[in-house]
């Protein structure tokens, strides 16, 4: 491929992993004909992303820098970005599959008849030069590849932890390049504020990261222990009926069988013993973390990680090491 | 109240076994996975359609699918959950049509229906491109809302709780005609009990017949469908014997076929750099200074 | 003696007695009026056979119990005073309807030595009556803080009172009118005839004050009947007609509104939901047989718990349907007339339905509430995921089927069961079936019950199977919960399975399989003998294919109590064979809870409680545990999954260590028992 653009993902001033995985993906299929990588960041104050946006191979930086790109704005994105794309023409814009992402992408697909592929695991040269791309279907039972049969730049978003990231580059030269953001008139769809999630009140069928308070904390004291990870994890705090009765949580955070049902990324049990009535609530989630004093607590035939010791103990431990290495809250 | 209707778009999805089969040519499952249903993401669609007509917003819930006579079955769920019409457009097979097809289909059928309310899953369980949302709405001109947790409906307008990630909301509107994707999660869809689907069969689902399908445009097309590979999820832990280097490498290494894992045991600050490496392998916690 | 006898009417002249027969006509018909528009209203409801199921004798039984004996009504405030009136009323209505025998009809009865005591029994159960009546009034005149409800008896407790004093008088009046040689037993008439002689009036006075007293007590009993079926005193036919027509089937074994079969294929549209539609006519009836007592709400352990439930005002609350007549009926939805929270409240433990004395169910109108709620697609929010769990995965945790077996890998070698699931041939060939149940085989702490249990039975040398991965739910929950269709697509499934396995007998460790296998499925055509383990293993140990440990295990003596789960006890009528185990135990004192056998309190699981929180008011099995630990007991005995996590759960509450612990019945017997000297005589 000749030209690449990628559009890069970044949160309240730090850039987002997932930018650096598509940016590492852009050289690898640039390699073959030493195509341009093009990373394309919209936003407010984004200038100081691009030293290391250029360590991870963005060959130029363009830079659309305006306080009205503070929050994603379907209309101005879209329209910026559709001008960018007529003028640079890359064969292939590369977006993270995130809610920005997906949304930008879909538009643009339809607003240009551009071909797209969203969630997207693999993308591929065919030996006549076509783009193919593969996506998991049915949660990753089947695979299937598609190629574009309009012309114009095939948009394909990839998922965040897809893709892994590339080792970044120490001596390289940075450019950028400003880009014309347009602020189109009577937008169709207007976005008219804006809600911040409440750190405290998170809620546990959203949560990416559960901490999960039982009775093996010992007292509602060591409650705040739970609450302190919670926070720094950027997750949410569970509780187990016990503890619920006890009085040290409230009702909302029970989970089980008679309270949520709970999918996150990973929970971490915390003095819990895994009886059935609690289990059933979170046996979806992707990774268990099980800390306690019994070994044969059966929390620990569901864990992934299984840790044997003092929850009152551990959790301080474990809390000085996520310290400042941890998403911010 | 206006006498507005609420148009659904459901789309049943296959059911298929843990091994599925593909069909010879490699372009589509073998036509014996043929069990369909409505799934969640498209519950959630509904419900938030049925929450509208309760409220008062709209007046009726007319749910509308593309496709062949095999989805009259997994239909009659959006009849027994309580919608007032179901509508099918013909097709003469499932999944003939990409995203941008289907959603110019639809877009035609519900013009004719008089409608300007459109809700939708955000995706579909079969992951879908979720591209029949916005091309529905470039082609009835409508506003498109992505990603809705929270819907209101009111004089004209469309007001949604777009979510996104850590768990903020935007506050997105546009005026009617709109387009709404729900996002998973959005709320809780009742529960249909069994009395009530066998009640539904008894009720009708109105045919309608498609413009030809191959004049539709598309933006991309299938080359090929293979069976993909599961991602296992547990991670193996090694033997407490093993020195804690060994173990941290070990934890960091490649996922195993879940036998389940290995108590461990130590000091506590041990015990905590496991944690927190199992975590930053997990990518909750970025990497350490090395 | 032969001369004693009663002139009937002889002072009544002959077109007042004519007068007298039409207006007796009059009050009939009025009455005959008020009981047929109401007996429209009840029709309206679902029809069923009239008398359908259990067996006339008992029936009866339940009848005279309920009727006559009126067992359950002494426990309510003026239960005896109740009695008494009732009584009283009874023998005059009688002794009324001898004398207009004796007089229209050839029949002569009322002389001599009968004559005599016919008159004094009546005269002392007027007394009685009167007494009762006095009792009543004090409470209805005199208590401080006095109920509307019991406000409204005012009335019927005048006329009452009316008809007593009138009656004497008028007996007093005609003694001292016609004069009698046995003035004695007709004693009150005495005292009033010797009292009226003092006024020294002469015998056309006293004709003419007869005549006014015969006719003001005639006018208030005709107003009286016609009265009857409008006021308070409806209950009076009500009950016993509800009594009579109520299908004595065990108390936890819920009706069947419609078959999904015949939904299935068609035949069946579902009536517009409505009160008319959705509850039974002898449910209907069984609303106005309700006097509102309260024994009910004084029953209910949710309600002492603070749940929003009162069984009475449910049964007020439909009632009140019933009054806005007909229209009402067949159009207000039965979801509309009681709250949703009050009908998900509802554990289903019966404790309403034992105590009163007009043989009401309120817990299946509840359940009935809830069928409606569902069919609505309003499920109580946590019970949906259940029920979406027993669609998919044919247990209601939502756990791998495949795993059902996952029990037996702890087991000895010598006590693993044969599989059904896993044989070849159909028949199973054995002696009973052990249903293991979704809570034995999937819940930690329940897998050791059922364990225990397996290797008891391997002891004693019993043939036994289980159904493996094929076994299902048996829909309990679903059914508590008004998931009526997804019931009965497990109910025949599992139907389907036991009898293609050619199972007769049925052994379970959980009360509620036990209930819906051995009750409810018969209504889908199953006949399987179901026991609960507690009353196999006393028959194991009867048999002597167990025995009983030597001596103690170690020296110390406990004291054991224990906690009738709701399913078997009140419900299902088992209350010695688990007590006679516990007796039986080593080196073990049993004692008894102050709320046991019947009257034991709900752990609140029941009605499908365990798998959803109302999310208001206190916790049942706190309440249960805490009546437990006030024994003193080392260890509460219980005989039911749901019971024991439940009550588990609420000793780990607690924060104390020296509670009571919680078992379960088989592993206490499973730790003192040994091989018995009939083992594996394979007697059935």
């Amino acid at each position: 491929m000749k030209r690449i653009l990628v559009l890069v993902e970044h949160r309240d001033d730090e850039l987002e992993q997932v930018s650096f995985e598509l940016l590492g993906e852009a050289t690898r299929l640039a390699a073959a004909e030493n195509g341009e990588v093009l990373a394309l960041v919209l936003g407010s104050g984004v200038h100081q992303f691009a030293p290391e946006l250029a360590r991870h191979g963005a060959q130029k930086t363009l830079l659309a820098d305006d306080p009205s790109l503070t929050h994603y704005d379907p209309n101005i994105w879209l329209a910026t970005i559709a001008q960018l794309c007529e003028q640079q023409a890359p064969d292939l814009l590369l977006l993270p599959a995130t809610s920005s992402g997906n949304d930008l992408a879909a538009r643009l697909a339809v607003a240009k008849n551009w071909p797209l592929a969203l969630r997207c695991s693999r993308v591929r040269t065919t030996e006549y030069g076509t783009i193919e791309t593969a996506r998991p279907l049915y949660d990753g039972k089947l695979q299937e590849w598609t190629k574009g049969v309009c012309p114009g730049p095939y948009l394909v978003t990839v998922a965040p932890g897809v893709l892994g990231v590339r080792p970044s580059i120490t001596e390289v030269p940075v450019v950028t390049a400003p880009v014309e953001v347009i602020l189109p008139e009577d937008p169709r769809v207007r976005v008219t504020g804006f809600i911040p999630a409440d750190p405290d009140h998170l809620d546990l069928t959203e949560a990416d990261v559960i901490i999960a308070a039982g009775r093996g904390l010992g007292g509602e004291e060591n409650v705040r222990m739970v609450k302190e990870l919670a926070v720094l994890l950027g997750g949410a705090v569970a509780s187990t009926r016990v503890v619920v009765d006890l009085g040290w949580l409230g009702r909302e955070t029970q989970v089980g069988q008679t309270g949520s049902r709970v999918r996150p990324r990973l929970y971490v049990a915390c003095g819990i013993s895994g009886a059935t009535q609690h289990t059933v609530g979170m046996k979806e989630s992707a990774a268990v973390i099980a800390i306690n004093t019994d070994p044969a607590a059966p929390i620990f035939k569901i864990a992934d990680l299984a840790l044997n010791g003092d929850v009152g103990e551990l959790l301080p431990a474990i809390i000085e090491g996520c310290h400042g290495r941890s998403r911010p809250p | 109240m206006a006498d507005l209707d609420v148009f659904v778009c459901t789309r049943p999805m296959a059911v298929i076994e843990s091994s599925p089969r593909i069909r010879d040519d490699g372009m589509a499952l073998d036509p014996s996975c043929s069990r369909w249903i409505v799934d969640a993401d498209n519950a959630y669609a509904l419900e938030a359609a049925l929450q509208l007509r309760e409220q008062g917003a709209v007046a009726r819930v007319v749910c509308i699918s593309a496709g062949p006579v095999e989805y009259d079955l997994a239909l009659t769920w959006c009849l027994a959950a309580g919608a007032d019409r179901v509508l099918r457009v013909d097709l003469p097979t499932a999944g003939a049509l990409d995203a941008r097809a289907t959603g110019v289909l639809l877009a035609g059928a519900v013009r004719r229906a008089g409608g300007s309310l459109v809700i939708m899953a955000q995706r579909s369980g079969d992951e879908q491109n979720a591209l029949v949302a916005p091309a529905m709405a470039a082609d009835l001109g409508a506003g498109y809302l992505d990603n809705a947790v929270d819907v209101r409906v009111e004089a004209g307008e469309v007001r949604i709780q777009r979510r996104i990630e850590r768990g903020h909301r935007q506050l997105w509107a546009a005026d009617l005609p709109a387009v709404v994707a729900v996002a998973p999660g959005a709320n809780r869809p009742r529960y249909v009990s069994v009395a009530g689907m066998s009640l539904a069969r008894q009720g009708t689902i109105e045919i309608l017949t498609s413009t030809d399908p191959d004049k539709l445009p598309r933006l991309s097309e299938r080359v090929s469908l293979v069976t993909g590979r599961q991602r296992t999820r547990a991670v193996s832990v090694p033997a407490a014997s093993a020195s804690a280097a060994e173990r941290m490498q070990a934890i960091m290494g490649t996922a195993s076929k879940g036998a389940g894992p290995t108590m461990l045991r130590g000091s506590k600050e041990e015990l905590a750099d496991h944690a927190v490496a199992f975590m930053q392998d997990r990518g909750i916690l970025r990497p350490g200074p090395d | 003696m032969e001369s004693a006898g009663r002139e009937i009417l002889g002072n009544i002249p002959a077109s007042q007695q004519a007068l007298f027969y039409l207006l007796a006509w009059l009050s009939l018909a009025v009455f005959s009026f008020g009981i047929a528009m109401r007996a429209r209203l009840w029709l309206r409801g679902r029809a069923r056979p009239l008398l359908p199921g259990g067996k006339p004798g008992t029936r009866l039984l339940s009848f005279i119990t309920g009727t006559l004996a009126q067992r359950r009504v002494r426990a309510t405030a003026t239960g005896h005073a109740h009695i008494a009136i009732f009584w009283g009323f009874l023998v005059l209505f009688v002794g009324t309807n001898l004398v207009l025998l004796e007089h229209e009809t050839p029949l002569s009865f009322l002389h001599g030595l009968f004559y005599l005591l016919f008159s004094l029994v009546l005269d002392l159960f007027g007394l009685l009556m009167l007494a009762g009546v006095w009792v009543a009034a004090r409470r209805r005149y005199h208590a401080r803080e006095v109920s509307d409800r019991v406000r409204g008896y005012g009335p019927a407790l005048t006329i009452l009172a009316l008809l007593g004093l009138g009656g004497f008088a008028l007996e007093g009046l005609r003694m001292a009118l016609l004069g009698s040689l046995w003035f004695d037993f007709s004693p009150v008439g005495a005292i009033i005839a010797r009292g009226l002689a003092l006024l020294q009036p002469d015998q056309a006075t006293l004709g003419a004050w007869h005549l006014y007293a015969w006719w003001l007590h005639a006018l208030v009993a005709f107003g009286f009947i016609a009265y009857l079926p409008f006021g308070r005193l409806l209950h009076a036919i009500t009950i016993p007609l509800h009594i009579l027509v109520t299908e004595p089937k065990p108390g936890g074994m819920l009706s069947t509104p419609f078959l999904l079969d015949e939904i299935e294929s068609g035949d069946r549209t579902r009536a517009t939901p409505c009160v008319a539609a959705d509850l039974h006519w002898t449910q209907l009836l069984a609303l106005d047989a309700c006097t509102e007592c309260g024994l009910c709400d004084d029953a209910c352990p949710a309600l002492a718990v603070g749940r929003p439930l009162s069984p009475r005002r449910t049964v007020v609350e439909l009632r009140q349907v019933l009054d806005q007549g007909a229209h009402a009926l067949d159009k207000s939805p039965l979801a509309d007339a009681v709250s949703p929270a009050d009908a998900w409240s509802c554990t289903t433990c019966g404790a309403c339905a034992d105590v009163c004395p007009a043989s009401i169910r309120p817990a299946e109108l509840l359940v009935d509430v809830r069928r409606a709620l569902v069919l609505n697609n309003r499920v109580a929010t946590g019970a949906d995921t259940t029920l979406t769990n027993l669609l998919e995965t044919g247990n209601p945790f939502g756990f791998d089927p495949g795993k059902r077996m996952a029990w037996a890998a702890d087991l000895a070698a010598d006590s693993k069961p044969v599989i059904l699931s896993t044989e070849q041939g159909a028949e199973a060939n054995c002696e009973l079936l052990l249903w293991v149940g979704c809570w034995g085989a999937f819940d930690e702490r329940s897998q050791k019950v059922t364990r225990s249990l397996a290797t008891l039975l391997a002891r004693a040398g019993v043939d036994y199977a289980v159904l493996g991965t094929e076994e299902r739910c048996t829909g309990d929950p679903a059914r508590r919960l008004g998931e009526e269709g997804l019931f009965q697509q497990l109910a025949t499934a599992n139907i389907d399975t036991l009898q293609h396995h050619g199972i007769k007998k049925i052994v379970s460790a959980c009360p509620h399989c036990v209930n819906s296998l051995g009750n409810e499925y018969r209504d889908f055509g199953a006949d399987f003998e179901v026991l609960h383990h507690s009353q196999y293993i006393d028959q194991l140990v009867a048999d002597g294919r167990l025995d009983w440990q030597p001596g103690n295990v170690d020296n110390s003596e406990r004291t054991v109590t224990f906690h009738d789960p709701c399913y078997l006890g009140r419900l299902n009528h088992v209350y010695d064979p688990p007590r006679r185990l516990l007796s039986a135990l080593p080196a073990t004192n049993t004692t008894e809870m102050a709320a046991t056998r019947q009257t034991s309190q709900c752990c609140g699981a029941g009605g499908a409680n365990a798998w959803f929180d109302i999310g208001v008011g206190g916790r049942m099995n706190a309440a249960r545990y805490e009546q437990a630990a006030a024994t003193g007991a080392q260890s509460v005995a219980t005989g039911c999954p749901f019971c024991l996590a439940m009550l588990e759960e609420a000793a780990s509450a607690t924060g104390e260590t020296d509670g009571p612990s919680v078992e379960d019945l088989a592993e206490l017997v499973e730790a003192s028992t040994v091989r018995g000297k009939n083992s594996g005589s394979g007697q059935a």
